[in-house]
């Protein structure tokens, strides 16, 4: 079929997809190219990008004839080239190096110097002309210059500027802030190396700093490799340059960027009227469209449904979902929350009207309970919590990234005593003037951790997954609890017969710690009373017995064993050994006492419990169900663990990039995450610490209302 | 593994860190990752992850039982044990790899045979037991 006929059956069919409320095929529409026009029934109807980054036909609104021509400047007038030679005039003066071999070149009529490139190829310049132009657009000074476009290669020729000294040799924050104004347009322009190495010049002669190497800029890497995919319709560099170059960053406040954004939103279409490449036109107003969402001052719901692009924003932002700052915590979660503004600070209350509050049904109280670290005291963190811009996350948690407090259930502090309160306090390191009392309201958006778990299952992995997960979760929980249940009971054991046989926890920690060996190793130092002293103090202890036989001869007696050892000190006497000179030197004699100790009395009392253990689980009814059981359990619990493996291989969920890191994990730290992106302002986990204690896992600071505090 | 190793937290008095290691979500939440992931440079001849996604839940309402760490059920404090161990290990070996400004990802690129001497040095150096980790 003929690519016209095909574009016109396209273009039919989609326009009327469109006016009947469809969503036009997106594969089909890419066929066609953003200004294109269809008339029907009189009205124009026009190819355009929409807010969401769909393609959608819209009707074409007449522009308003003011009697004005808007003043779109051309590519070929921004540039003062009418002096520039012809190739053939030049001659080589000397290489400039590069990453694709720039050449130093002199006119020979003028004996004026010029830059000349070609680039990795035609494109590949082309596209590096088309970045100046487009700073040239914004008057941010690039060199002069001119591009001599050929079928094969193209060339690009540029004013030589003499005196000049890379900016990054005498880089300090003014500078760096003066180059700054324009981040937003080198992350537009996807100008990946514009702050390394010596890709921005300052000329000596007249202060300016001027972008002399913009061959990385646009679809094209330094050297000429085509960025594919990493040259995006989302400027995704807003992000990622600020990572890879944080000295520029750092003087970069979102109000200075929303600033730039609107300065060059002004000017985009001039921008579209230049470019001449269909694809690079469609890129570059797609990005222009990402830029506008910056600056929309329409109120965002807070609890809107964020877009694949908000998550992969925030994830850039981070690095990992689970990266931490000193300033957010985890940083993945608070670029979510901030986004939906969650990071504002609570209202604080006089104590009278946060209890009058506290009063109404469905209200909650907090507590949190802090400690002082890194310099600052708890009353800082509680300020902190209150009062500061950024909003901590924490960055240490097992139950859900977020700001932890213990739900008071009696929705009192004592008097009278109270259990939720003394966890808080336990927080506090007993402190109480280190507790926030924080105020829920009822209409806080709450989710309970089980509830949450369970979705974050089914919408990962779907419906049938959640309900194996379920039955595992159940029957593991059995299998926990008998585990339990059989501990106890060797616990019990093991106390029992430790205690008959004379276990000494104590003297075994002298006995595990001590080196009696090598502190009297030397007995020309050290007397035989010592050791003897020390021994036999540590077998009294153990109801043995250390007996004089005669003047030489000691014998040792334990209780659990008819065996005895002979302690001697004509025997200590020859017993000095050292293994190598790395190794201190130990008497041998000594070291077999202590060794006789720990045979004959604690490991043989570590064989009876085992063997009193191993006895109870053959012929006690209570262990051997427990055993039965146990292993029914396991049974149930691999078959079913080998179901959700099929499952999960086979399940029908899609998802994004930050959602399958969020999968790696159900649960846990990121449960946080999935429920901060869902929405919810906060998490309830209704077994908590304990038995008795709910916890709360706050994701919305803003929501929240705080008792004041001296 | 009998009682686990004290991970310290930075910025705290030692007094503070000794208190709030007694509390079951403090002392867990600082070895949480290498329980749930094998997140150590080290090869350790220990299974793991210690706990797999699927028995988490189950892992944590046992977490849940006390707020106090000592009163835990026996094997979920032999689980947090094994990760102190891992993590103490762990994050000697890598102060060791910055002092010699190794980073973790060099080190991970690097052949095995260069890996093992790197690590025989470490282990050497500090007197550890080499028959704790898989080394062939």
């Amino acid at each position: 079929m003929n690519n016209e006929i095909k574009i016109a059956l396209i273009k039919a069919k989609t326009l009327r997809d469109s006016l009947s409320g469809k969503e036009p095929d997106q594969e089909l529409m890419k066929a066609l190219q953003i200004g294109q026009t269809k008339v029907v029934n009189g009205v124009t109807y026009v190819v355009k990008m929409t807010p969401n980054g769909t393609l959608d036909w819209r009707v074409l609104k007449p522009t308003k004839k003011s009697g004005k021509k808007k003043n779109l400047k051309k590519i070929e007038d921004l540039f003062d080239t009418a002096d520039f030679p012809d190739l053939s005039d030049l001659k080589e003066v000397s290489s400039l190096g590069g990453s694709t071999g720039a050449k130093l070149v002199e006119d020979t009529k003028t004996g004026k110097k010029y830059v000349m490139k070609q680039g990795n190829s035609k494109e590949h310049v082309e596209e590096e002309f088309m970045a100046n132009a487009i700073y040239k657009l914004f008057d941010v000074k690039v060199p002069n210059m001119k591009l001599y476009k050929g079928d094969v290669e193209s060339t690009v020729l540029s004013d030589y500027i003499p005196n000049t000294v890379p900016a990054n040799e005498i880089m300090d924050e003014q500078l760096r802030d003066d180059i700054a104004d324009n981040y937003i347009l080198d992350c537009l322009l996807s100008n990946w190396d514009v702050y390394k190495n010596d890709n921005i010049l300052i000329d000596t002669d007249t202060g300016d700093f001027i972008r002399v190497d913009n061959g990385g800029a646009l679809r094209y890497s330094a050297q000429g490799r085509p960025k594919g995919e990493d040259f995006s319709e989302e400027v995704e560099e807003i992000d990622t340059m600020a990572l890879h170059n944080p000295f520029m960053a750092e003087g970069l406040t979102d109000a200075k960027m929303k600033k730039q954004i609107k300065q060059i939103l002004l000017k985009g279409e001039n921008i579209i009227s230049i470019i001449e490449d269909d694809d690079l036109k469609k890129k570059m107003y797609a990005r222009l469209m990402d830029l506008k969402e910056f600056v929309t001052d329409e109120p965002k719901d807070p609890y809107r449904q964020l877009k694949e692009r908000d998550l992969k924003r925030a994830l850039r932002r981070a690095g990992h979902v689970m990266n931490t700052n000193n300033k957010q915590g985890w940083i993945f979660l608070s670029e979510i929350c901030k986004m939906r503004g969650f990071d504002g600070t609570p209202e604080m209350l006089p104590s009278k009207e946060f209890d009058k509050q506290l009063k109404q049904e469905g209200a909650l109280l907090l507590n949190r309970g802090l400690t002082g670290s890194y310099g600052k005291t708890a009353k800082d963190y509680m300020k902190e919590f209150t009062e500061s811009e950024d909003c901590f996350y924490g960055t240490q948690a097992m139950y859900g990234a977020g700001i932890y407090a213990a739900v008071n259930a009696a929705k009192k502090n004592p008097p009278p005593p109270n259990d939720d309160y003394a966890i808080a306090l336990d927080y506090a390191g007993f402190e109480k003037n280190h507790i926030l009392d924080i105020l829920v309201t009822p209409d806080t958006r709450i989710v309970d951790a089980d509830e949450l778990d369970r979705m974050m299952n089914e919408e990962f992995f779907g419906e049938e997954f959640k309900e194996k997960k379920d039955e595992y979760d159940k029957i593991n929980d059995v299998y926990n609890e008998l585990k339990n249940q059989k501990e106890r009971i060797e616990d019990e054991i093991d106390f029992n017969v430790k205690k008959d046989l004379g276990w000494n926890e104590k003297s075994f920690n002298v006995l595990n710690r001590a080196k009696p060996e090598e502190v009297y190793a030397d007995t020309e130092k050290f007397s035989f009373q010592k050791p003897l002293r020390f021994y036999t103090k540590l077998i009294e202890s153990l109801n043995g017995t250390v007996q004089k036989i005669d003047k030489t001869t000691y014998e040792i007696k334990l209780p659990n064993t008819a065996k005895t050892f002979w302690l001697s000190p004509e025997i200590a006497e020859r017993s000095l050994k050292q293994k190598n000179a790395n190794t201190n030197p130990y008497n041998y004699h000594y070291k077999r006492l202590k060794e006789f100790i720990k045979e004959n009395h604690y490991n043989l009392i570590r064989g009876k419990v085992a063997d009193e253990i191993e006895k109870r689980r053959r012929d006690d009814p209570k262990m051997v169900g427990i055993n039965d059981k146990m292993k029914e359990a396991q049974s149930k619990i691999k078959d079913l663990a080998d179901e959700i493996e099929k499952i999960k291989t086979t399940g029908s969920s899609t998802v994004n990039e930050v959602m399958a890191e969020i999968i790696k994990r159900p649960g846990g730290t990121h449960r946080g995450f999935y429920a901060a992106i869902k929405g919810y302002d906060m998490i309830v986990n209704k077994r908590g610490w304990g038995t008795n204690t709910d916890f709360a896992v706050i994701l919305n600071r803003s929501k929240v209302k705080v008792r004041e505090f001296k | 593994m009998e009682k686990g190793y004290f991970i310290p937290e930075k910025g705290l008095s030692e007094e503070n860190q000794i208190q709030r290691n007694l509390i079951t979500s403090i002392r867990i939440s600082k070895v949480i990752d290498y329980i749930l992931e094998n997140k150590s440079l080290l090869d350790f001849k220990i299974k793991q992850p210690l706990v797999s996604n699927l028995d988490y839940k189950g892992f944590e309402i046992q977490t849940q039982k006390s707020h106090n760490f000592e009163d835990l059920p026996r094997w979920v404090k032999q689980i947090v044990y094994k990760a102190e161990h891992i993590k103490h290990f762990d994050l000697m070996f890598r102060q060791y790899l910055l002092d010699r400004d190794i980073y973790p990802r060099e080190y991970k690129s690097k052949n095995p045979k260069l890996q093992q001497d790197i690590l025989l040095d470490w282990m050497f150096l500090n007197k550890i037991d080499t028959s704790i980790l898989n080394i062939e």
